[in-house]
């Protein structure tokens, strides 16, 4: 799969559609992998956090109430 | 004279005439005709032709002619005249501007009036078809819709074809994106080179899962950066909805532009989700004639940015 970049141009009216460059989908590939351990680290740690808050008998409001 | 005394004197006189008279032409070396066909006669107009010089002459008003080049020397008035090509009719008087600034104008055919110097700050216009000095207006600024666009599908999207606008307003409406954690990044004439061009001053807040009641992480930050980080999606891909919306003075202008920017991601699962609140000084010599929007990674699944333009 190739990712594209949509141009419209508003003097013409034209919209027309660019194919990323081999550069441009590796860097967006690899900013998806950073993107993608960040929010496994994310889920991880509020994870963690709301089977602590479970664990101390919490309900599930005053534990958002925490997180929040 | 010898031989003419001789002749008057002489028993048989050759004419009438007297010896007085015949001595009227002593001195004579030529022909008296032609020299009396030389001069001008006095009683008619005076032509006279080449190169004349004239001076404390009078010239007969009866004629009002004179052929040829007229040099005059000393001082001269000339009283009632009218020079006929060019025209000149009725010289405006320089003491009809008598103060500094003041403009002269007609205020009817071939009437000059003047129009005294307006205050600080004041603009020439026109009232009852004369000009006239006036406060300046403010100019109510009128925004064009230029271009919408969906988002779905799409890496990044730019827009183009925006000079001639020197202000950008856009809106960047419900964008979303399956990648979690995803940022929406700006970049006016998809610039990303960030030598010479500077993004600063920008604050964020970092909502945590449940964004209705408050939010717990702040930050502000006063950096030079390579684009505009305008929002960030939480770290599900469920996250909910980003808008943003930017605007852009001076776009038209090759100084700096200064720009204002603004996001929200509405509640969705998981945390780190970022709504950023910023300015940006783009510090580029080039109009800006196109403007881009793109997820960090992966691609956006809906949205649409709205661009208006106005000067």
């Amino acid at each position: 799969m190739t990712y594209f970049e949509r141009i419209h141009d508003v003097a013409t009216g034209k919209i027309v559609e660019r194919e990323y460059t081999k550069a441009e989908m590796d860097e967006s590939k690899a900013n998806e992998s950073r993107l993608k351990a960040e929010s496994d680290a994310a889920i991880e740690s509020e994870n963690a956090k709301i089977a602590l808050f479970k664990k101390m008998g919490l309900t599930a409001e005053e534990a958002t109430l925490l997180l929040s | 004279m010898t031989k003419a005394r001789d002749l008057a004197n002489a028993s048989t006189a050759l004419s009438a005439v007297s010896a007085t008279e015949l001595a009227f032409v002593d001195g004579v070396t030529s022909a008296i005709q032609t020299q009396m066909d030389a001069k001008a006669p006095s009683s008619t107009a005076a032509t006279l032709t080449g190169t004349q010089t004239l001076t404390n002459k009078t010239i007969d008003t009866a004629s009002n002619t004179i052929t040829g080049a007229v040099t005059l020397t000393g001082t001269q008035t000339l009283t009632n005249k009218t020079l006929t090509n060019p025209v000149i009719s009725s010289v405006i008087n320089n003491t009809l501007t008598s103060t500094t600034g003041d403009i002269i104008y007609a205020s009817a055919a071939n009437t000059p009036a003047r129009l005294g110097i307006g205050s600080t700050a004041q603009v020439l216009t026109v009232a009852g078809g004369v000009p006239s000095w006036a406060s300046a207006s403010a100019s109510a600024t009128s925004y064009t819709l230029l271009s919408t666009t969906g988002l779905s599908g799409s890496a990044s999207t730019t827009v183009t074809g925006l000079s001639g606008y020197n202000k950008i307003f856009g809106v960047i409406h419900d964008a979303t994106t399956a990648t979690a954690s995803n940022e929406i990044r700006l970049r006016p004439n998809n610039d990303s080179t960030g030598s010479g061009n500077y993004y600063w001053g920008t604050s964020f807040f970092a909502g945590a899962s449940s964004y209705a009641t408050t939010n717990t992480t702040g930050s502000a930050n006063f950096i030079s950066q390579t684009e505009i980080d305008a929002a960030k999606f939480g770290s599900t891909a469920s996250s909910g909805d980003a808008n943003v919306y930017f605007e852009i003075d001076g776009a038209n202008s090759t100084g700096k532009k200064m720009i204002t920017y603004a996001s929200g991601v509405a509640p969705g699962a998981g945390n780190a989700a970022r709504n950023y609140n910023g300015w940006t000084i783009f510090n580029s010599a080039s109009v800006i004639s196109s403007f881009n929007v793109r997820v960090t990674g992966g691609t956006f699944s809906g949205g649409t940015i709205y661009i208006w333009g106005a000067n």
